[in-house]
């Protein structure tokens, strides 16, 4: 969806708000399990990797240099400062279908040499879902927020806020050794019945949340699976990603080639995204304003006074409150 | 408490407390010529066989709840040799999925789930004389002891209008009698005790139904055993009908309105304390984003009041998201409401603390008291803010122990075209608690009896007020 990026984390984040469906009154898709019903099917074994298992594995940066390659290159990518991609998102075990919208554009500030490096870009993805309605997050390079009437406005703090900023830096599957302190080709395996590499990336400080599995695909070289953690509203979800198809575009410098059609599994969770459109033109720049309601809140926030290290609760009653059923109510 | 003679019936054609929960907000028909039509065998096996997979393989307890999925499999899949049409699978599936004694696991007819017409009420087609309800009676109808009572009558409204005092007891609706159904408690196996009163509830509940416009012909007897025939004719709701993936549409309608010096008054509080009173009340019937606007105006327009009332008695839940984003409205931190725990991992109910209002100016939470009316109907998501909001100290709950109905869940099609809803996480307050069987137990209860609805009419509400009152006092007392 956004370059060689399969997802952002933008794209789950409301549907984990409203996963937790009450009773009898609203739903979430499951992945459907393929059921067994008569006569069943025998699934079609994994095609085996191309290679013996025990042949010598390429190395990361060998892996990501192929991979770069068959995007389009990089000079392909580094020409593209702006790009607006058009998506459906399906939830076909419930019937669940919206729409997604996405602006990315590298920030001004940075320029358009300034790939790679988190915080330079900026986004706003606009999901339309019956029954939700419409859900806005977005970076302008230094807001990360999120705008929707399940969980009202909110401006993305901590691991969120670290999240949506590296979902900023749209170049980043292009060289995703070079963002972790390590690279290690795992194995020559397979990922969506395709023989593919195994590449665990890791982090400098060893938080498993900064840790990140990718599978390369052998004959293709492109990037067709992830497992990562994503950071959402209500904590980090394990988030698995498998990219069916590719898609070639004319872009500013060339043809590159973009995920069409990511299949997104969470919490037993089964979304289908696949892009219908995607255009390098100009983007407006009011298109990444921030709503008013997110400059309402920077401006409560800026204007706060710090917080203490232990808040106090001023909601809470006090330990001498009587218990509403020790009181004596007239 | 009773329960309903017809239970085991009732548990089949509303295909547990799920589909009794959706019935009752669904604005589709209740019954079609659909449900009697033939189904292929092969459609049969299938649709069984995707029930039975989806729960063994997504239940988030592998043991299921401690019950033999595989033998249950073994029992009731040879029964499909017998099933002939759609109600009878149905019936089947739902006697299989009874047996994990869980909530949230139900099949929703496709009829209800899909309506061909999305307004459903009155022109959709059924063939049956049943009511589809959907419509404003101003009455509540709720299960007290062995008796359907009406419970605040809205002044001014259908059943208002038509003469009826709160705490008059339900015989008959459109010349049936509703009493002949009723049997002892003892006759409930204790294992699904939760989901039975639940069940119950609902149906006692939903006895008295109409469609806006449609007139329902009622008899009822008051305290002195005076019978009263009476017609009421329904009106419209005024609310949003949504569709939300394979759920049924559902009307959401929120109401919001400030306690008046005289309601107070009735409550029992002097007069002197009631002019000093300001309390906010809030009431929506179902957890939909729908709702929302509503919910966010009604916080703001009683931001400023001492206390507000959040009544989420009948509320069968909804988008458990919104817990969050409603907790925001009361809570100034980042607290979570709960935990949900699935085979595949755990979500924090975090709120969203709100700080702009809905027209965009800078806002702190409400700090005022928080009040919020629970009853046998409040289930899932409502438990889930309730509970929630009660073991972090902020709310106090008043009313009867909420359904314990609250394991998420999600509804998916199956092969005939039906909506399975089932659990799949279980769920923690802060503390650690299940409210699954369990409910919200509430800080104040309160026990109705017909004396008590007939002298107040809402006793959960008097005592809410007295409360707020109460604690209003204490406070000022307190700060000297």
């Amino acid at each position: 969806m956004m370059l060689c990026r399969p997802f952002t984390t933008a794209v789950i984040l409301p549907l984990v708000a409203a996963i937790a469906i009450g009773h009898g009154a609203a739903a979430q898709s499951a992945t459907a399990t393929p059921l067994a019903t008569p006569p069943a099917q025998t699934p079609s074994p994994p095609a085996a990797p191309a290679t013996m298992p025990d042949a010598p594995l390429p190395t990361a940066e060998e892996l990501f240099a192929k991979q770069a390659a068959a995007c389009g290159g990089d000079e392909a990518f580094a020409k593209i400062e702006s790009m607006t991609s058009k998506a459906t998102m399906k939830m076909p075990a419930t019937n669940l279908n919206g729409t997604i919208v996405s602006h990315f554009a590298v920030a001004p500030a940075h320029g358009k040499d300034a790939g790679n490096v988190a915080g330079n870009g900026r986004f706003v993805v606009l999901m339309n879902l019956p029954g939700i309605g419409d859900v806005r997050t977005g970076f302008d390079g230094t807001v990360g927020w999120s705008t929707d009437k399940v969980l009202g406005p909110r401006l993305l703090e901590g691991k969120e806020l670290e999240q949506i900023k590296t979902d900023s830096d749209f170049r980043r599957e292009l060289s995703l050794h070079k963002k972790f302190d390590s690279a290690t080709v795992a194995a020559l395996t397979t990922w969506a019945e395709k023989p593919a590499y195994e590449v665990r990336l890791k982090g400098q400080s060893g938080d498993p949340q900064r840790e990140m599995t990718v599978y390369l695909d052998q004959a293709t070289s492109l990037l067709i699976g992830m497992k990562m953690l994503a950071q959402t509203p209500s904590g980090a979800v394990p988030i698995e990603t498998t990219v069916s198809e590719y898609r070639a575009y004319e872009g500013p410098a060339g043809k590159i080639m973009l995920p069409a059609k990511t299949t997104l599994v969470w919490l037993g969770q089964k979304q289908i995204l696949e892009v219908e459109e995607v255009d390098f033109d100009p983007i407006d720049p009011t298109v990444f304003e921030l709503p008013e309601a997110i400059k309402a809140l920077v401006k409560a926030r800026d204007s706060a006074p710090p917080k203490p290290e232990a808040p106090a609760n001023p909601a809470k009653a006090p330990a001498d409150t009587p218990s509403p059923t020790k009181t004596n109510i007239p | 408490m009773a329960q309903f003679r017809s239970v085991p019936r009732i548990l089949r054609a509303f295909a547990s407390l799920t589909a009794a929960a959706l019935t009752a907000c669904s604005t589709a028909p209740k019954s079609s010529a659909d449900a009697r039509a033939r189904v292929p065998p092969a459609l049969a096996y299938e649709t069984f066989d995707a029930v039975w997979t989806t729960i063994d393989t997504q239940h988030f307890d592998p043991t299921h709840n401690g019950v033999d999925w595989v033998a249950v499999r073994e029992e009731f899949r040879p029964q499909l040799d017998s099933v002939r049409t759609d109600d009878e699978l149905r019936a089947l599936l739902q006697q299989m999925i009874g047996r994990l004694g869980q909530s949230h696991f139900g099949i929703i007819p496709a009829h209800l789930a899909n309506p061909d017409d999305m307004t459903g009420v009155a022109s959709a087609a059924s063939d049956t004389d049943e009511s589809s309800g959907g419509g404003d009676l101003g009455v509540t109808f709720r299960l007290v002891g062995n008796d359907i009572l009406a419970i605040a009558p809205r002044i001014g409204g259908p059943a208002d209008e038509a003469g009826i005092r709160a705490g008059w007891r339900l015989l008959e609706v459109n010349g049936r009698d509703v009493r002949s159904e009723l049997m002892p408690d003892d006759a409930i196996d204790a294992p699904i005790s939760a989901m039975l009163r639940y069940v119950t509830n609902q149906t006692a509940a939903t006895r008295a139904i109409a469609a806006p416009s449609e007139t329902v012909r009622l008899v009822l007897d008051d305290d002195r055993g005076t019978r009263h025939e009476v017609s009421v004719t329904a009106v419209s709701f005024g609310g949003e009908i949504v569709k939300f993936g394979n759920l049924p549409p559902l009307e959401t309608h929120v109401t919001e309105r400030t306690i008046t010096t005289p309601q107070l008054a009735a409550a029992g509080i002097p007069a002197a304390e009631a002019d000093r009173l300001r309390v906010g009340y809030l009431a929506f019937n179902i957890w939909m984003v729908a709702a929302a606007t509503g919910i966010d105006r009604a916080v703001d327009l009683h931001r400023t009041r001492e206390a507000l009332i959040v009544d989420l008695r009948g509320n069968p839940g909804g988008l458990g998201g919104m817990a969050m984003g409603v907790g925001g409205h009361f809570l100034d931190r980042d607290d979570s409401l709960g935990r949900m725990t699935s085979r595949d991992g755990a979500i924090e109910f975090r709120v969203n603390p709100r700080r702009v209002s809905a027209d965009g100016r800078v806002v702190e939470p409400f700090k005022g008291m928080l009040v919020i009316l629970v009853d046998p109907l409040s289930a899932s998501t409502s438990e889930i803010f309730a509970g929630g909001l009660q073991e972090l100290g902020r709310a106090v709950v008043v009313g009867e122990t909420s359904a314990g109905a609250a394991l998420p869940s999600v509804a998916v099609e199956l092969p005939n075209g039906d909506i399975l809803q089932h659990a799949l996480a279980d769920f923690v307050t802060p503390k650690g608690n299940r409210l699954e069987g369990r409910g919200v137990v509430p800080d104040l209860p309160v026990t109705l009896t017909r004396d008590s609805v007939s002298r107040e009419s809402d006793p959960v509400l008097q005592a809410a007020l007295r409360y707020i009152a109460h604690e209003r006092k204490r406070r000022v007392h307190s700060d000297g």
